[in-house]
């Protein structure tokens, strides 16, 4: 008997914590990919194929994160983890060579976006940057998400010709990683 | 004996079973609202911030190092994600059209009139001030750096005081308004 009550109560344990999982990722299994897409993302990759020459433009060890509100707004950084620290610890008063290595090796810039489900794309309407070009422009991106993966397409790549494959990855809140690890004990 | 003992055990579980099913819903529920157990300063820092203005106090003297109409965001989301971009509209375009091509002039107004860092951020109601993990920044010096910030909400605006400017000695002052409904504005 006693087996048998811990049993039943495991299981109603079990179905407790499958429900209120399968809550949380509702969003993310069967919304709009504007829905889909919200939330904060982390680089795993950038790769720039000019004319089948692969290259990373951001090095190997880049640094990136975007983030999609559910109010439409957009903010993405990217940089290089190897940009040498400014020798004046300001940033209005680097060299020409640590300007230079700074400009070339970042980017953010934040704004509005829109995503379409019949043709998978994202549009940005950028609002500042700090690539100055980029301001007040639309960024177009074919985008495919498939899970917690994420993968910008980009034609017009801020240094010049080619085509810019940007892989990203969900971070998971805090709140889920948590009750992850309460369904492992 | 044992008849009785097990109609006893029967009971026993038939009332258990109900309450340790609650209290495993109620544990749930708790874990759900735990963000907002984390601080009420943190429930209002929440969203999409626009920059309404940036001034620096260098000893009596006020400067705004992204111009007089500065253009600026910053993201906090639920999750402990923040993100912070703030630029100079009128830094000229690069003459290349390419970012890793400007000449040292452009990437000179480029690199003082910009920059954008990300990560994470805790936040201290008992001291009104937000701690952000900076993950990485455009500005080389920020990243891996804790950048601790004096916060002031007032309804839909809030005050940041940063002591520790990236340019240099001085405290800004820096005032964001909650950005607006980006679709209900396009819907309009």
């Amino acid at each position: 008997m006693k087996t048998i009550g811990m049993t039943a109560l495991a299981a109603l344990a079990a179905v407790a914590l499958v429900s209120f999982a399968s809550h949380g990722e509702s969003n993310e299994k069967t919304g709009s990919l504007t829905q889909r897409l919200q939330g904060s993302w982390t680089m795993v990759s950038n790769v720039l194929d000019q004319d089948g020459k692969k290259s990373e433009p951001f090095g190997p060890s880049a640094k990136g994160g975007v983030i999609f509100t559910s109010n439409g707004r957009v903010m993405l950084i990217i940089t290089r983890a190897d940009v040498p620290k400014f020798a004046s610890k300001n940033r209005t008063t680097g060299t020409p060579e640590e300007n230079k290595a700074a400009v070339a090796g970042s980017i953010g810039y934040f704004g509005t976006y829109t995503a379409n489900d019949a043709d998978k794309t994202l549009v940005m309407r950028v609002e500042g940057s700090t690539f100055p070009n980029w301001a007040g422009t639309e960024q177009k991106r074919t985008i495919e998400l498939s899970g917690d993966e994420l993968k910008f397409i980009n034609q017009n790549p801020s240094m010049g010709p080619g085509t810019v494959t940007v892989t990203w990855k969900r971070v998971n809140e805090a709140r889920k990683t948590a009750s992850t690890a309460d369904t492992r004990q | 004996m044992g008849a009785a003992r097990g109609k006893h055990m029967q009971t026993n579980i038939r009332t258990t079973l109900p309450a340790l099913a609650a209290l495993a819903l109620v544990a749930f529920a708790a874990g759900g609202a735990g963000n907002q157990k984390t601080g009420k300063l943190k429930q209002q820092l929440i969203g999409a911030w626009t920059m309404v203005s940036d001034t620096v106090d260098q000893e009596g003297t006020k400067v705004a190092p992204f111009g007089p109409s500065p253009k600026g965001n910053m993201i906090l989301t639920s999750d402990g994600h923040f993100s912070i971009v703030l630029t100079r509209p009128d830094v000229p375009k690069f003459a290349s059209n390419s970012r890793t091509n400007g000449t040292a002039e452009e990437n000179k107004a480029a690199m003082q009139g910009g920059i954008g860092y990300f990560g994470t951020y805790t936040v201290s109601d008992a001291d009104k001030t937000v701690n952000l993990h900076v993950e990485a920044s455009t500005f080389p010096n920020w990243s891996g750096t804790d950048q601790k910030r004096i916060v002031a909400l007032s309804g839909d605006e809030m005050t940041v005081t940063n002591p520790t400017p990236s340019i240099g000695p001085g405290t800004a002052t820096l005032v964001w308004k909650r950005a607006k409904e980006a679709r209900q504005t396009a819907q309009r």
